[in-house]
């Protein structure tokens, strides 16, 4: 590592490839995340936002480059990538919650086998989440019964049971209906206005401009601008920047 | 030219209806044998039927003056397919009993034997008694099987599809014995390649057992024709000449 | 890229839940041609001994010792093939090509020769260099083949389980195995199960042809009885008649399974 890393980064991406059969999908991709700094992605689809999100816990392989969490380079062998997740909470656009676990199954399953909790220290702790979710009342129902709305809050509980550092959202609203997005956003908001580190990938604009630090805009897999919120979405300078932000808002 | 070919063929098959038509206007009779039983049924190298009981008919067709169509049928089959008349005799070793003849009618009596009881050489018994205990085979439905089920010395009856395989299971050690007709047994004792040597007939039955050609219920005129044949195929001495041919010395 | 993927995972769940609602109508079309099957069966079974004890009665009744033989043979058979099945399943799907490899030559070469040339080869081509009994031949010979048939079930199966399912198990933490334990198997058994005791019907039918290696089966009774009486139509109408119902009782137990395992989406609808 040539880099000198702030102790303060907690992403480090550094000359990421990545190709889908000779397809290149991530183009030199660098990006540094810092410890409670929230980062929204956005772009046209196709643009490479969700692979560069799903390479930094590595649900994504990365042909060239490196990505670093806490400072452990997540393709090295030697460092246990299951120990890395652990840390790294992740949300689904397709909520991906265990159809048949319960929902409180479903959130206390990881912290029972992976982080060895007993039933009760795990159980306490999820009825904790769902209350901050909103959703404790639905504790011994199945995903089914839920709409998309709440089937997202509890996957976001799920990933927030393993007390991770680092939260990946994977365009969490883009499979909602739209009067559920407002619920899913506000408990992200929430959970931004704690602290946590974020990195987001969304089509929800005006979350991007209330609680982003910074926003990256990517297209054909490559990171085109970076900056506050407020001053790419008023003055954007890339062209097809200003194309993807006259067509979406 | 398609009409042509077409035409041929028809003419073809017509010619092959017509043939059997005459064929069975000159009384030819279907014989079904279970050619696993030598010597007296067996396929010959160019997979035909061959044995003394099928050499036997022939000469008493001859007599009789019709022809035979040999088939070789499987043994626990074939005198379902007699009843039903899809064969007219059956020449096949089969002991005349009481139960059989409640169900077809029966030739007199062409060859007579008693059963034998096999056995790994260098092993003896002196009795059916001795076989308490012990892995019996034999062919299934057949008179072997019945004799050692009807002396209910308490052994333990397996019963195969073919005679020869039973013989495999003993030399391999599978079974402690087999019971078959005596010259079959002979056969496989002295005369076969690959058994010979390695099993002997250790006991040989009191009572005697007669073989007939089965035929239908009902069909006495086709027995009446098979009977004086028989006696006439006896009297010219050909029944001398197929023992010698078949059963050696 | 990863948007294309996500929609056709997206497609996956939308038709496994399509998968789940078909049983519905279809279990209660079933259960009807189910209950007059077994009706039919039983009462023919029961007219035929008391309208004429002899020979019907005198069959049933030298039949016990061949059922018990039967269903020896299925179960034992159901204990091996099941977990070659899924071994072989989890292998056709294994990123390791090696493995892979292995697991579709095993279902390649098991599936392209008939069960009874494999009972043939076990018990007498083999004897040439071990000998064992022929309900053990039995044994074998029927676990290898439905090893190969489940294997295929098995991995359809597992693939059936939307990816997303395996990425968020992954994303939690757990590994391959855990994933395999936890998330994916609990899910992929109820669309394995109903194939899975289809096969093991098929298989009790299949035990039928054991009777060439001299096991005194259900099937070898029957020949044994015939070739005493010459009953052919009447012992084989009641052999027919009891392997139907015990396949018709042994169906009624696999969909009465895949019932309880569908628990988890049944109030949705």
């Amino acid at each position: 590592m040539t880099e000198n890393l702030d102790n303060k980064t907690v992403i480090s991406m550094r000359g990421v490839w990545k190709y889908f059969d000779s397809l290149p999908a991530l183009q030199d991709v660098n990006l540094d995340v810092s410890a409670k700094e929230r980062v929204v992605i956005i772009g046209p689809s196709g643009s490479g936002k969700s692979t560069a999100l799903r390479s930094i816990n590595r649900l994504e392989e990365i042909d060239k480059g490196t990505i670093l969490v806490n400072g452990l380079d997540i393709m090295d062998k030697s460092n246990n990538i299951n120990l890395i997740r652990h840390k790294v909470g992740m949300v689904f656009q397709q909520f991906n919650l265990f159809p048949h676990k319960t929902v409180l199954q479903n959130v206390t399953l990881a912290p029972i086998k992976l982080l060895k909790l007993t039933r009760d220290e795990a159980e306490e702790r999820a009825f904790g989440l769902l209350k901050k979710v909103g959703i404790s009342e639905k504790a011994n129902v199945y995903p089914s019964m839920l709409s998309g709305g709440q089937q997202q809050r509890v996957a976001i509980a799920r990933a927030l049971a393993m007390q991770p550092e680092i939260m990946l959202f994977d365009e969490p609203t883009s499979a909602l209906d739209p009067e559920m997005v407002g619920e899913v956003l506000n408990v992200m908001i929430a959970l931004a206005e704690e602290g946590m580190t974020m990195v987001c990938v969304t089509h929800e604009m005006g979350f991007a401009r209330t609680v982003a630090d910074r926003v990256i805009f990517m297209d054909q897999g490559q990171i085109l601008e970076a900056g506050e919120p407020d001053l790419l979405f008023d003055n954007p300078r890339h062209p097809r920047l200003k194309f993807f932000l006259n067509h979406i808002l | 030219m398609m009409k042509g070919f077409f035409a041929k063929i028809a003419i073809a098959l017509i010619a092959v209806f017509c043939f059997q038509i005459n064929a069975s206007a000159a009384e030819k009779y279907v014989v079904a044998s279970d050619c696993t039983w030598p010597p007296f049924e067996l396929l010959d190298a160019k997979k035909q039927p061959t044995g003394y009981s099928i050499d036997f008919l022939r000469a008493v067709a001859k007599e009789a003056g019709f022809t035979v169509d040999n088939r070789n049928v499987a043994w626990d089959g074939i005198f379902g397919g007699v009843a039903t008349g899809k064969y007219d005799i059956v020449a096949s070793s089969t002991t005349i009993t009481p139960e059989r003849q409640k169900q077809f009618d029966f030739s007199d009596p062409y060859f007579e034997i008693v059963q034998a009881v096999i056995l790994p050489t260098g092993k003896t018994i002196k009795s059916l008694a001795e076989l308490k205990g012990l892995r019996v085979g034999g062919q299934i439905a057949t008179t072997g099987i019945f004799v050692v089920r009807d002396a209910n010395v308490g052994a333990q009856l397996k019963e195969y599809d073919d005679v020869g395989l039973a013989i495999q299971d003993l030399i391999g050690g599978r079974l402690d014995a087999v019971v078959c007709d005596d010259p079959v047994a002979k056969y496989y004792a002295n005369k076969k390649k690959d058994s010979m040597g390695k099993i002997h007939i250790a006991l040989q039955t009191q009572d005697k057992e007669y073989f007939g050609f089965t035929v239908k219920k009902g069909r006495r005129d086709l027995v009446e024709k098979l009977n004086k044949s028989i006696k006439l195929v006896r009297e010219k001495g050909i029944e001398a000449a197929l023992i010698k041919k078949w059963m050696g010395e | 890229m990863a948007e294309t993927e996500e929609k056709q995972s997206a497609g996956n769940i939308v038709m496994v839940t399509e998968g789940g609602a078909i049983p519905n109508p279809h279990e209660f079309h079933l259960i009807n041609a189910w209950s007059i099957s077994l009706t039919l069966a039983l009462t023919s079974l029961f007219a035929l001994c008391i309208i004429w004890p002899e020979p019907y009665l005198r069959i049933l009744f030298y039949l016990p010792d061949g059922i018990v033989v039967t269903f020896q043979i299925t179960l034992l058979s159901i204990c091996f093939a099941v977990p070659i099945g899924f071994i072989t399943g989890i292998g056709r799907i294994s990123q390791n090509r090696c493995i892979k490899l292995i697991a579709s030559t095993y279902v390649e070469i098991i599936r392209g020769i008939p069960l009874l040339v494999q009972l043939f080869y076990i018990y007498y081509a083999l004897s040439r260099f071990f000998q064992v009994s022929g309900i053990a031949s039995a044994v074998t010979a029927i676990s290898i083949c439905y090893g190969a048939y489940m294997g295929e079930v098995f991995r359809a199966g597992i693939a059936a389980i939307p990816r997303g399912q395996t990425e968020a198990s992954r994303s939690l933490g757990f590994n391959r195995f855990q994933t395999m334990a936890y998330v994916i198997l609990p899910q992929a058994m109820r669309t394995i199960l109903p194939p899975v005791g289809n096969e093991c019907i098929a298989m009790l039918k299949d035990t039928a042809l054991v009777s060439i290696m001299a096991v005194p089966d259900i099937m070898q009774r029957a020949r044994s009885f015939v070739g005493t009486t010459y009953l052919y139509f009447e012992t084989y109408t009641v052999i027919a008649l009891v392997y139907l119902v015990i396949t018709l009782l042994l169906s009624k137990a696999v969909s009465i399974m895949e019932a309880k395992l569908n628990y988890y989406d049944r109030k949705s609808r």
